[in-house]
């Protein structure tokens, strides 16, 4: 396929703005700002069913819909640049190789939805980006694109790159709403949500980056050349980011829908040293494991859904047949017990023990009840928080120890981990 | 998390904010519409000034802000990024998370340890270098990764690690 939001990945200096506009940059804004009312830009993101890429699957135009329209209110548009999902790059790609799609992207929003301010939620491990984006948005400034009376348009817009300070649930839109205003990344209870009580309590629309990437083009050539990629109520161009063990880890651009097979054999390059696939997390760390019998199927979100996983942030990460189960499944475990943020019982606990248990089991003093007990954990926590970081521990976990199994009562059988005694990287984590 | 008890309590002693980080503070405020929501840039920035956030610029900020003083160790004990107590001239993070770990981020972190002579959450007797761990940076293809002083170095074995290490002066 033709390359859509990695159309500059290979072009020189391609965050420059000239360069960009030689490209195509800012063509959009320019046709929105001539001859679409902010109802008709609305309508043709409707129209594309454009779903939102950050992981839960909500269609953009609803979203926008939501937002409370009174005019005495200040509406906010909010850039979830915050990428903090084990496995997941793309929206790095996009921002350090495109920057001012995702600026043009953001003011078309803007525009649908009459907010004049938009901030960008950047991590703040991000660096390059940050340097990348604040020079794009000067240089979109310069050239009138930002700033007051827009082409002369008569709107009003500016953006804002707010850093982040490291944690990931401030990618759950509230919390990270919370932390925009300041405070600890703690997500609130729903509802209100966002598009009544968002950003400094007025009302928000908070989209991920990949998703505002997709407004330009959707502006530019309509909703329908859009529907042209993918399969009902799942389309347009998707960035799936590859990595674990394949031979070519990295961001590829394919329509909405190939297969998971497709993506680790072709995009992928297979498995590296003649080794098997064994599983796979497709949707970032919170998704629900794949086994290998099981990555026929199209990466979109109503298929991964149906076959018991989830699309998420589409982070494809792959494990070969030398990785122990036991000690992939403590490691993602481990990673929501240090991002849970502490409010809800069962997460902060459920998490924490699980972590503790699967720790336990991989060192070879697992004891004979530990295996349920976790499982009883996970279904203690799932549906049962303020936020979903609770339910994205329990699919992984739960899924792994489900599917794998035998491998964790080798485990508690033999009392060791059957993949070798070398020292492990828990050796040197507090317990 | 961390937890509150785990970070140093804001101490008394204030210690004046520089000339030149105010000006950096005060331009940060123009982007929002109160002065709370500049907080966590204004610690980034204190945090670039002095190494880390020492416990009377805490304090020192938080008048100058406007905030209370237990609003600003709340913030700061929430993130991992923003920290209380000094790190090496050269602060190294390994990436723990899933992708790196299948691609060697043990041995990674086994071979800093032996390099360095210290372990995680230590600085060198020299000052020079520390070692820290984050979580997932965003560089996955890149595996296994590390931030130096939160610039991102990827693709790592031990002759790039070597030949990085030595290149920092
Ligand atoms: C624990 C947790 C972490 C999340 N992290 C991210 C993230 O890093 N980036 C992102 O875009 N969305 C993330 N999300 C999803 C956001 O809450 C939100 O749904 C999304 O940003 C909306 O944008 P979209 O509709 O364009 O996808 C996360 C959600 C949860 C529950
Ligand atoms: S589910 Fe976990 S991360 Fe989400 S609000 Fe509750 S404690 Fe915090
Ligand atoms: S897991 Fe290490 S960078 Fe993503």
């Amino acid at each position: 396929m033709e390359p859509v939001l990695l159309a500059k990945r290979h072009i020189e200096n391609s965050t420059d703005i000239n360069i960009a506009i030689g490209e195509g940059a800012y063509k959009a804004l320019q046709k929105v700002l001539t001859a679409m009312s902010p109802p008709q830009v609305h309508k043709e993101v409707m129209d594309a069913v454009l779903r939102g890429r950050g992981g839960a699957g909500f269609p953009a135009g609803l979203k926008w819909k939501f937002l409370d329209k009174n005019p005495k209110r200040t509406r906010y548009l909010c850039c979830n640049a915050d990428e903090s999902e084990p496995g997941t790059f793309k929206d790095r790609v996009i921002m350090e190789t495109d920057p001012h799609m995702l600026i043009e992207g953001m003011i078309i929003a803007c525009y649908a939805i009459d907010a004049h301010a938009g901030y960008i939620f950047l991590r703040g491990e991000y660096a390059n980006s940050f340097r990348i984006l604040t020079k794009a948005i000067a240089q979109a400034r310069e050239h009138g694109f930002l700033g007051d009376n827009v082409l002369g348009s008569g709107f009003n817009v500016n953006i804002h790159v707010h850093v982040g300070a490291g944690a990931y649930i401030c990618g759950e839109e509230l919390a990270m709403l919370e932390s925009l205003g300041g405070a600890r990344g703690w997500p609130r209870l729903k509802p209100p949500y966002a598009a009544t009580r968002g950003l400094f309590y007025e009302p928000t629309v908070v989209n991920n980056v990949e998703t505002l990437a997709c407004v330009p083009h959707i502006v530019l050539r309509g909703a329908d050349w859009f529907k042209g990629m993918g399969s009902e109520n799942n389309y347009g161009p998707k960035l799936y980011c590859l990595s674990g063990h394949v031979n070519k880890p990295g961001v590829y651009e394919l329509p909405m829908g190939t297969t998971l097979k497709q993506l680790i054999d072709q995009s992928g390059g297979g498995i590296p040293n003649g080794r098997k696939l064994k599983a796979v997390l497709p949707g970032g760390s919170s998704s629900a494991a794949l086994t290998a019998e099981e990555v026929d199927v199209p990466m979109d979100f109503d298929s991964m859904s149906k076959a018991g996983s989830m699309l998420g942030s589409a982070g494809i990460i792959v494990m070969d047949d030398s990785t122990c189960m036991v000690n992939a499944c403590w490691n993602v475990a481990r990673f929501y017990a240090h991002e849970s943020c502490g409010q809800c019982t069962p997460c902060r606990e459920g998490t924490n023990w699980v972590a503790r248990i699967l720790g336990r089991i991989e060192r070879g003093q697992g004891e004979p009840g530990d295996i349920d007990m976790a499982l009883t954990i996970c279904d203690n926590m799932l549906g049962q928080t303020i936020c979903a970081l609770a339910d994205g521990a329990v699919f992984p976990i739960r899924s792994i120890i489900q599917k794998f199994r035998a491998e964790f009562e080798r485990h508690v059988r033999d009392g060791a981990c059957p993949f070798g005694a070398k020292r492990k990287w828990y050796s040197v984590l507090p317990e | 998390m961390v937890w509150p008890s785990e970070t140093e309590a804001v101490k008394p002693e204030r210690q004046e904010l520089p000339a030149g980080l105010v000006l950096q503070i005060d331009e940060l405020l123009r982007h929002y519409p109160n002065k709370r929501a500049a907080l966590i840039p204004a610690l980034h920035k204190c945090q670039d000034h002095f190494g880390h956030i020492p416990g009377g610029v805490a304090l020192a900020l938080s008048e100058h802000m406007g905030l209370a003083p237990s609003c600003v160790a709340d913030t700061i004990s929430f993130y991992s990024m923003l920290r209380m107590k000094p790190v090496g001239k050269f602060h190294i993070e390994v990436c723990q998370t899933i992708s790196c770990a299948l691609r060697g981020a043990d041995s990674l972190a086994d071979y800093l340890v032996m390099k360095l002579g210290i372990g995680f959450g230590e600085v060198t007797r020299d000052g020079k270098f520390s070692l820290g761990k984050v979580e997932c940076i965003g560089a996955c293809e890149q595996a296994p990764a590390i931030l130096i002083n939160n610039e991102l170095y990827g693709n790592l074995n031990k002759e790039r690690i070597e030949e990085i290490l030595g290149g920092l002066q």
